[in-house]
């Protein structure tokens, strides 16, 4: 079953890569329509995963390093597709979460899928409300950096398109600011403070500021075009940091749950 | 002069520059190695490899980012510029919402009006109409900005006003504030401290750790609060106990007590409890546990060498030694007595404590309020757009001029940017 397990996070890895590939390459749009039902056929396949996994191990699979990947990764395809449905402009921009989630799912492999019952720290609706925030958080920024890859991608991109990603950019932002904002009053529930300068709180400031300043920078008449979607990047490369590299280069408060 | 001063201060550019430093002292606060999670041997550890980096560290602050003097005038310069903004920002609104800034879209005809155009107004008649909505959208921004003034100034309250102590608590021992003094009581028969205003005793602990990790901590305790009658209350983790404007939290931290009667020569009795922390992987093992006190309880300070076993037949390993003599040396079980010279201490037994902190920080509500304004702030300005439609009719002719935001994207497409001009019939518009 375990196998079994393992071959269906490959073949869901393999369908992203797929509906990736085929949105990078400028077909027409019966071909990105493919990549959405592939993307679909994934995500679907990939939910009843979590699903089953939930079932066995009797609690919401959220904290183990395992969890975090696989959970965020199928987040990101979720927010692209309910995005894309809502907006057709942004299913290109589907390539930077497809291809993430992809490499997310990939590296989930190389950690145990042990689960471990809840401390008594973790026993609170705080931990979903701040976990499930943070996927989401990052499934709106690898979208905003696809769609910013799109703007890169045109000679001179649209105003539409250009107020589309600023407008998916703020979303991710507020998105970032709630995960922190929860996690903050949970802190204060826990140990008593609601902020320390750990580590992860002050990347995790570093990523709502550096959001603030592509949000402000969006603000100004000449950086609506390829240099503003350029620095809008950054963001989301200083939030993957802040998720998933900080941890293995520092230690910080998180790394007791993340690292069971 | 004031002008002078104005524009720069509420400059979008010094925002940018403010906001981009910040995010780099957030890196490098994260990053850099910090004096407040420095242990002493790390730090000497640190300055022995890399002197030169420490001393360029901490001549410029990056040994303690968030205390430093260039970081706080970074905050204060940024609300500066975030409260100068957004007076700038609600002027703008108010020129916005009464049509006095260049209009998005124009649009005029003779004739009927298109569907498009009369679908927002009713009336049919000369004059001017104007419709609007999502105008509270107008008013996200503001809200969100002045939410991020709360959080600063709050932040800053909290910082000077909090305070918190840590202390370990046995099974039956009592604490209460001011002079934080501890004694030990059975039930609810306890004083109240006259001046903190609270007492509490600590009724049971329950610690279970399975695979060194904890997987049960919580603790029962009767409260007494001036004028209240006594209570009892359960402390879990995530659940802090809320005592006179304070908050209790259980601590990480627990172990077994070693609990004695202490038998003066005048024939008083106190009760003498003394701490032995457990290591989460020893706990439930019953392993010998050491410690060595300076005691200094009666006439002269003994020293004490202790080695105590818990579990269900509890042993006191004792040795004691007055300016090198040993006054006692033997193993105590549960009702065993040692004559110490001065007193004599009689062995009760072995009690579970816990690690409790306390903290009192009124200011941090502030802080929530805040974070709380700043996400309604911002999800009104992501949900709620607002626009304006103002309609002059002069006989046959029309002219329609509408405002929205500069992102709103679907108004730009369901109006077209620009003027558009028709001299017959209807109107050219995209």
């Amino acid at each position: 079953m375990k196998e079994l397990g393992l071959i269906v996070q490959g073949v869901v890895a393999a369908l992203y890569v797929a509906a990736a590939v085929l949105l990078l390459l400028r077909v027409r749009s019966g071909g990105h329509l493919l990549a959405v039902r592939l993307a679909f056929a994934g995500c679907v396949a990939h939910a009843a995963l979590m699903a089953y996994r939930w079932w066995v191990i009797g609690q919401i699979p959220i904290v183990t390093r395992y969890e975090d990947l696989t959970v965020d990764a199928l987040t990101m395809v979720a927010v692209y597709l309910a995005a894309q449905w809502r907006l057709p402009q942004l299913r290109r921009a589907g390539v930077v979460p497809l291809l993430v989630s992809a490499g997310a799912l990939v590296w989930a492999m190389s950690y145990s899928r042990v689960s471990v019952p809840f401390d008594p720290s973790l026993r609170t609706n705080w931990l979903i409300i701040h976990a499930q925030l943070n996927s989401f958080a990052l499934g709106g920024g690898a979208l905003a950096a696809g769609a910013a890859m799109l703007m890169l991608g045109e000679k001179q991109p649209s105003n539409e398109m250009s107020a589309i990603t600023g407008s998916v950019t703020a979303w991710a932002f507020f998105l970032w600011a709630a995960m922190v904002a929860a996690g903050s009053y949970w802190a204060s529930l826990a140990w008593g403070r609601y902020w320390g300068w750990d580590p992860i709180e002050n990347w995790s400031f570093a990523t709502i500021t550096s959001y603030a300043f592509a949000l402000h920078l969006h603000a100004k008449a000449k950086w609506r075009g390829r240099a503003w979607a350029a620095v809008a990047l950054l963001p989301f490369a200083i939030s993957l940091f802040t998720t998933y590299g900080l941890l293995m280069v520092m230690s910080s408060l998180h790394s007791q749950y993340v690292f069971q | 002069m004031l002008r002078f001063l104005w524009r720069p201060l509420a400059s979008l550019n010094l925002s940018l520059i403010l906001i981009g430093a910040l995010t780099l002292a957030a890196m490098a606060g994260g990053t850099l190695p910090q004096l407040r999670r420095l242990s002493p041997a790390q730090l000497d550890r640190f300055q022995n490899e890399w002197p030169v980096m420490w001393q360029v560290m901490d001549w410029t602050g990056l040994s303690a980012v968030f205390s430093s003097a260039w970081f706080y005038a970074l905050c204060w310069l940024l609300a500066a510029n975030l409260a100068a903004g957004t007076a700038q920002h609600l002027w703008r609104i108010g020129r916005w919402r009464q049509g006095r800034v260049a209009p998005s879209v124009r649009l005029a005809g003779e004739g009927p009006l298109p569907e498009r155009v009369a679908r927002h107004f009713a009336s049919a008649g000369d004059g001017e109409a104007i419709v609007g909505h999502g105008i509270l959208g107008l008013f996200g921004l503001p809200l969100f900005h002045i939410g991020i003034l709360t959080i600063v100034v709050a932040g800053t309250l909290s910082a000077s006003v909090q305070f918190s102590t840590r202390f370990e608590m046995g099974q039956g021992e009592v604490y209460s504030g001011g002079g934080a003094s501890k004694g030990v009581a059975e039930g609810a028969d306890f004083d109240i401290d006259p001046e903190s205003g609270y007492a509490f005793r600590l009724d049971e602990a329950h610690v279970e750790v399975r695979d060194e990790r904890i997987r049960e901590l919580q603790a029962y305790f009767t409260i007494r609060e001036r004028g209240q009658p006594p209570r009892q209350e359960q402390l879990l983790v995530n659940h802090p106990l809320r005592i006179v404007g304070q908050s209790l939290y259980l601590d990480k931290k627990f172990g077994y007590t070693a609990a004695f009667d202490r038998l003066l020569s005048d024939g008083t009795v106190r009760r003498l409890h003394i701490h032995f922390e457990v290591p989460r992987a020893e706990w439930g093992k019953n392993t010998p546990l050491k410690r060595r006190d300076m005691v200094a309880l009666g006439d002269a300070p003994l020293f004490w060498h202790m080695s105590f076993t818990p579990g269900e037949a509890p042993r006191f390993a004792l040795q004691v030694t007055r300016d090198g003599a040993v006054v006692y040396d033997g193993v105590l079980g549960p009702g065993e007595e040692a004559d110490l010279g001065s007193y004599r201490i009689k062995f009760l037994g072995a009690l579970p404590w816990i690690g409790l902190f306390m903290v009192a920080d009124w200011a941090v509500r502030m802080v929530f309020v805040g974070y709380v304004v700043t996400l309604v702030g911002f999800l009104l300005h992501l949900l709620v757009l607002p626009r304006r439609l103002r309609l002059v009719r002069q006989g046959d002719r029309w002219e329609l001029e509408g405002w929205a935001v500069r992102d709103d994207w679907r108004f730009e497409a369901e109006w077209g940017g620009g003027e558009a001009l028709s001299k017959q019939g209807g109107s050219k518009s995209a």
